[in-house]
């Protein structure tokens, strides 16, 4: 099957040949979401350096972890979790990294902005509202940016229940109206 | 007109996906088909390391049993002339 097949491929049946044991499947797979899990991993740790490696250790672990998984349907927030765990594990040994290095300097890396002039203003300020929010908070905002997730899987994927969602969507996106205006409708 | 989140998420993927090598997706799967392989080899070598040492350990408790048993019979044996030789006397 050639790589067009492969795009054309639903991505249930991808998963269920996955997990049958097809290393093109497999390959089809991180093929399909390497950029979006990439993008997402970059948004959460800042760090394009630290990407490559994260992504890998995502992969790896989707490729160790797809035998256990129950259902084709729950394939997406699955991996998302673990792109979501493993940048959070990132950011804690940086934080002890930093705690252990006296004078180490923050990683702020900036954004070489290859959109339009007009579009420019409005990322910068939805950025520096978003460095504003919790953790909780911003991650939420992040996975709704990737992908129109529902409550419930958005629950699964942070790992908490629909309620704490709700009110932590509910209060991000009233502090990103407050600082945008024109965002989170 | 794009929503400036997913303005912003296009944005991340785009510049993550210039840090990730081309052939990303062949140099994981090969990595991870080498991690199974290494597990594979680690499994067996726990298998074989625990193998040798339940054959020592076997060995070793025969080899006592065996030594116990003669030096019984020895002793036996030596007891028995003993007590010919007490009896003769």
């Amino acid at each position: 099957m050639g790589d067009a097949a492969y795009e054309q491929e639903s991505l249930a049946g991808l998963v269920r040949r996955a997990r049958d044991g097809s290393e093109t499947a497999v390959e089809a797979l991180i093929g399909r979401f390497q950029g979006r899990i990439a993008g997402f991993v970059y948004s959460l740790v800042g760090s394009r350096d630290a990407v490559p490696d994260i992504c890998q250790n995502v992969f790896l672990k989707m490729f160790t972890g797809l035998s256990h998984l129950k259902t084709d349907t729950s394939f997406e927030p699955w991996l998302y979790r673990i792109a979501r765990n493993a940048s959070f594990d990132f950011l804690r040994r940086q934080r002890v990294r930093r705690f252990l290095m006296v004078g180490f300097d923050e990683e702020h890396e900036e954004l070489a902005l290859t959109v339009e002039p007009g579009d420019r203003g409005r990322i910068e300020a939805f950025r520096a509202a978003l460095e504003e929010l919790p953790r909780t908070q911003k991650e939420l905002i992040l996975l709704l940016a990737d992908r129109d997730w529902s409550y419930e899987e958005l629950a699964k994927i942070t790992g908490t229940t629909l309620a704490s969602v709700r009110s932590r969507l509910f209060r991000a996106r009233e502090f990103l109206r407050q600082k945008m205006v024109d965002d989170e409708d | 007109m794009m929503k400036t989140s997913a303005l912003y998420m296009e944005l991340m993927r785009r510049r993550a996906s210039e840090n990730l090598p081309p052939a990303f997706p062949r140099q994981v799967l090969q990595r991870a088909i080498q991690r199974r392989a290494e597990r594979v080899r680690l499994q067996i070598a726990a298998v074989t390391a625990l193998l040798c040492v339940a054959t020592a350990v076997s060995i070793h408790h025969v080899r006592t049993a065996i030594a116990q048993r003669t030096s019984l019979a020895a002793w036996s044996e030596t007891a028995a002339q003993a007590r010919v030789l007490e009896e003769s006397i």
